[in-house]
């Protein structure tokens, strides 16, 4: 297991930790599911039969890990307060969590798409983070969420149309 | 900003910073060596996995027979059954299942009780339907080997006996057999089931236990939405010696859940470790609609053994009217195998039955008739997925 670990671990770790990290924005919580994710992959790493990369597998998994959890606040939060109206919100996951160091010395516009990717849907978000953070190719990307390269292309560029939305918004109205 | 300019979102994105990892290799390591220990150890819930095909198929069938020798004809009619649906606006025709040789995947009648399922050549059904008032439905589900998937599967029962009394007691009438599919989490539970209340209450034994992380708790929540939302049960209720909270791990202690009907698209899981398929629901977004949950099912997901249910040669084009669902299929004259056919269709008829259709309709389909199903007719969504068969646990 040490040498299936060592070889996964050198190669994506940090991969995987900032994919994570970006979509659920809490570091206790990305440990955790990271550590989730590995419990997996190294269960299941005898039997990956390479179908497709490792690298598209590891990242797979660290998705359905992410959404689980997505999953699982959600009827946390629907179970003890049930004010928050899951069915006019669709997937947003709102952000209540403190900047990171790393972004706490960026520019104001770099904080504000940082915020403003949790109002996309959970898809866009994936599309929008392994493309341009982690700047996967369309083909990766397609693997990872298995969509289509269109079906990816589409919701890029539906996230990419809710991010400039919101800016506009919000500098339309830092104008006034 | 210029509507657009998506240009500048992407370098604003691409500025983000590169958030790394301060936590040391060695620490990794030893937390995740830890933590798979501790799941190697042995737990006081009896660990059970699913029953496979062909290991125990003599003993099950006999079982069956012993326990519910009436049901077998009527969900797996001799005769070509169509009827009209009194209760239709449309006058919609309810196709059941028909001309199946009584191999409703496990379900086998004396006829063929001595041929062996896997070299049977006629195709199995994953779908059932329950189209006698004297029987009811049982649904349950398992994890598969991942966590990653929910593999629904259900058995009938007949309507006079107490339904809480067969869902307390899976366990013991299931084949589980180990390094199948994924361990049966509801050992020594049993239900307590109120249709009318819309309620069901859940009475835990003391060493019932979730394994942390997002995924085994997400998986419990999932298996009981699928057991219950059937009979439009609404919540669950916690119920323990000591304590009624359950803790969830990531959702934490709750003495309810609420059920939330989700969204699927049914696609095809092929178990590892046995000659055998199952029909499984994907998740789909709240977002989506029926037309791109459909679309999905031609995406294979070969590192999780699921796989496409609409072949990618295979177009098609869809309309509704009211609650009944139009398939227009293009380039079908590939579907030669008539089991890849039949498993395109029942994992569309479940997948409409996800977005709310009743019944779906198959339009220039080159043949009339696949497997048990009219295309000529308009089909109804079948009542559950990957029909079983039950052990009596007292015979």
């Amino acid at each position: 297991m040490k040498i299936a670990f060592d070889k996964i671990y050198d190669s994506y770790h940090q991969d995987l930790y900032r994919f994570i990290f970006y979509m659920v924005k809490n570091k206790e919580v990305t440990e955790d599911l990271l550590q989730e994710v590995y419990i997996k992959i190294l269960k299941s790493y005898e039997s990956f039969e390479g179908k497709s990369s490792q690298k598209t597998w590891l990242f797979s998994i660290a998705r359905h890990t992410t959404i689980d959890y997505f999953r699982s606040q959600k009827r946390k939060r629907s179970h003890i307060l049930n004010l928050f109206d899951w069915s006019e919100k669709g997937d947003y996951i709102p952000d209540e969590n403190p900047l990171p160091e790393e972004l706490v010395m960026k520019s104001e516009r770099e904080r504000q798409i940082y915020s403003f990717l949790d109002q996309c849907t959970v898809d866009q978000k994936s599309v929008l983070i392994l493309r341009f953070i982690q700047s996967f190719s369309i083909k990766e990307t397609a693997e990872i969420l298995n969509f289509s390269e269109s079906k990816v292309k589409t919701t890029q560029h539906r996230g990419l149309k809710k991010l400039r939305e919101l800016l506009d918004h919000k500098e339309g109205g830092d104008l006034l | 900003m210029n509507p657009g300019d998506d240009k500048e979102i992407i370098n604003r994105l691409k500025k983000l910073p590169k958030v790394v990892d301060q936590t040391d290799k060695e620490e990794w390591h030893s937390r995740i060596s830890s933590k798979i220990s501790e799941e190697k150890k042995p737990v006081t819930r009896r660990q059970t996995r699913v029953l496979i095909s062909t290991i125990g198929f003599s003993l099950v069938a006999m079982i069956l027979l012993l326990l519910l020798p009436s049901i077998i004809n009527e969900v797996n009619p001799s005769q070509n059954q169509v009827k009209e649906d009194s209760n239709s606006a449309h006058h919609i025709k309810k196709v059941k299942m028909v001309d199946e040789p009584s191999t409703t995947n496990h379900f086998h009648s004396e006829e063929v009780s001595d041929e062996n399922p896997i070299t049977n050549p006629i195709p199995e059904s994953k779908v059932m339907y329950n189209i006698n008032n004297e029987q009811q439905i049982v649904y349950s589900a398992v994890s598969d080997d991942q966590l990653q998937y929910l593999i629904p599967f259900s058995f009938i029962v007949p309507n006079d006996e107490s339904l809480s009394d067969y869902y307390s007691t899976i366990g013991s009438r299931i084949n589980f057999s180990e390094d199948k599919l994924g361990a049966y989490m509801f050992d020594n539970v049993s239900f307590d089931i109120n249709v009318d209340e819309k309620e069901v209450v859940m009475n835990l034994p003391e060493s019932f236990t979730i394994s942390d992380g997002s995924a085994n708790a997400t998986m419990f929540i999932n298996i009981l939405t699928e057991m219950f939302i059937p009979y439009d049960i609404e919540k669950i209720v916690f119920q323990s010696d000591k304590n009624q909270a359950i803790d969830l791990g990531a959702i934490g202690e709750i003495t309810e859940l609420p059920l939330i009907q989700e969204l699927y698209a049914y696609k095809k899981y092929e178990s590892p470790n046995e000659d055998k398929s199952y029909l499984i629901p994907i998740p789909q977004d709240r977002e989506s609609t029926v037309d791109e949950a459909l679309r999905n099912l031609k995406d294979n997901e070969e590192d999780f053994h699921v796989y496409a249910t609409i072949p990618e040669n295979v177009n098609f084009s869809i309309r509704d009217n009211h609650q009944q669902l139009i398939v227009e299929l293009e380039n079908n004259n590939s579907l030669a195998n008539e089991e890849e056919f039949i498993t395109m269709i029942e994992a569309i008829l479940m997948t409409a039955k996800s977005y709310g259709y009743e019944t779906v309709k198959f339009e220039n389909t080159k043949i009339d008739q696949i497997g048990s199903y009219l295309l000529t007719e308009p089909i109804f969504v079948p009542d559950a997925v990957n029909p079983i068969e039950v052990i009596d646990p007292n015979a």
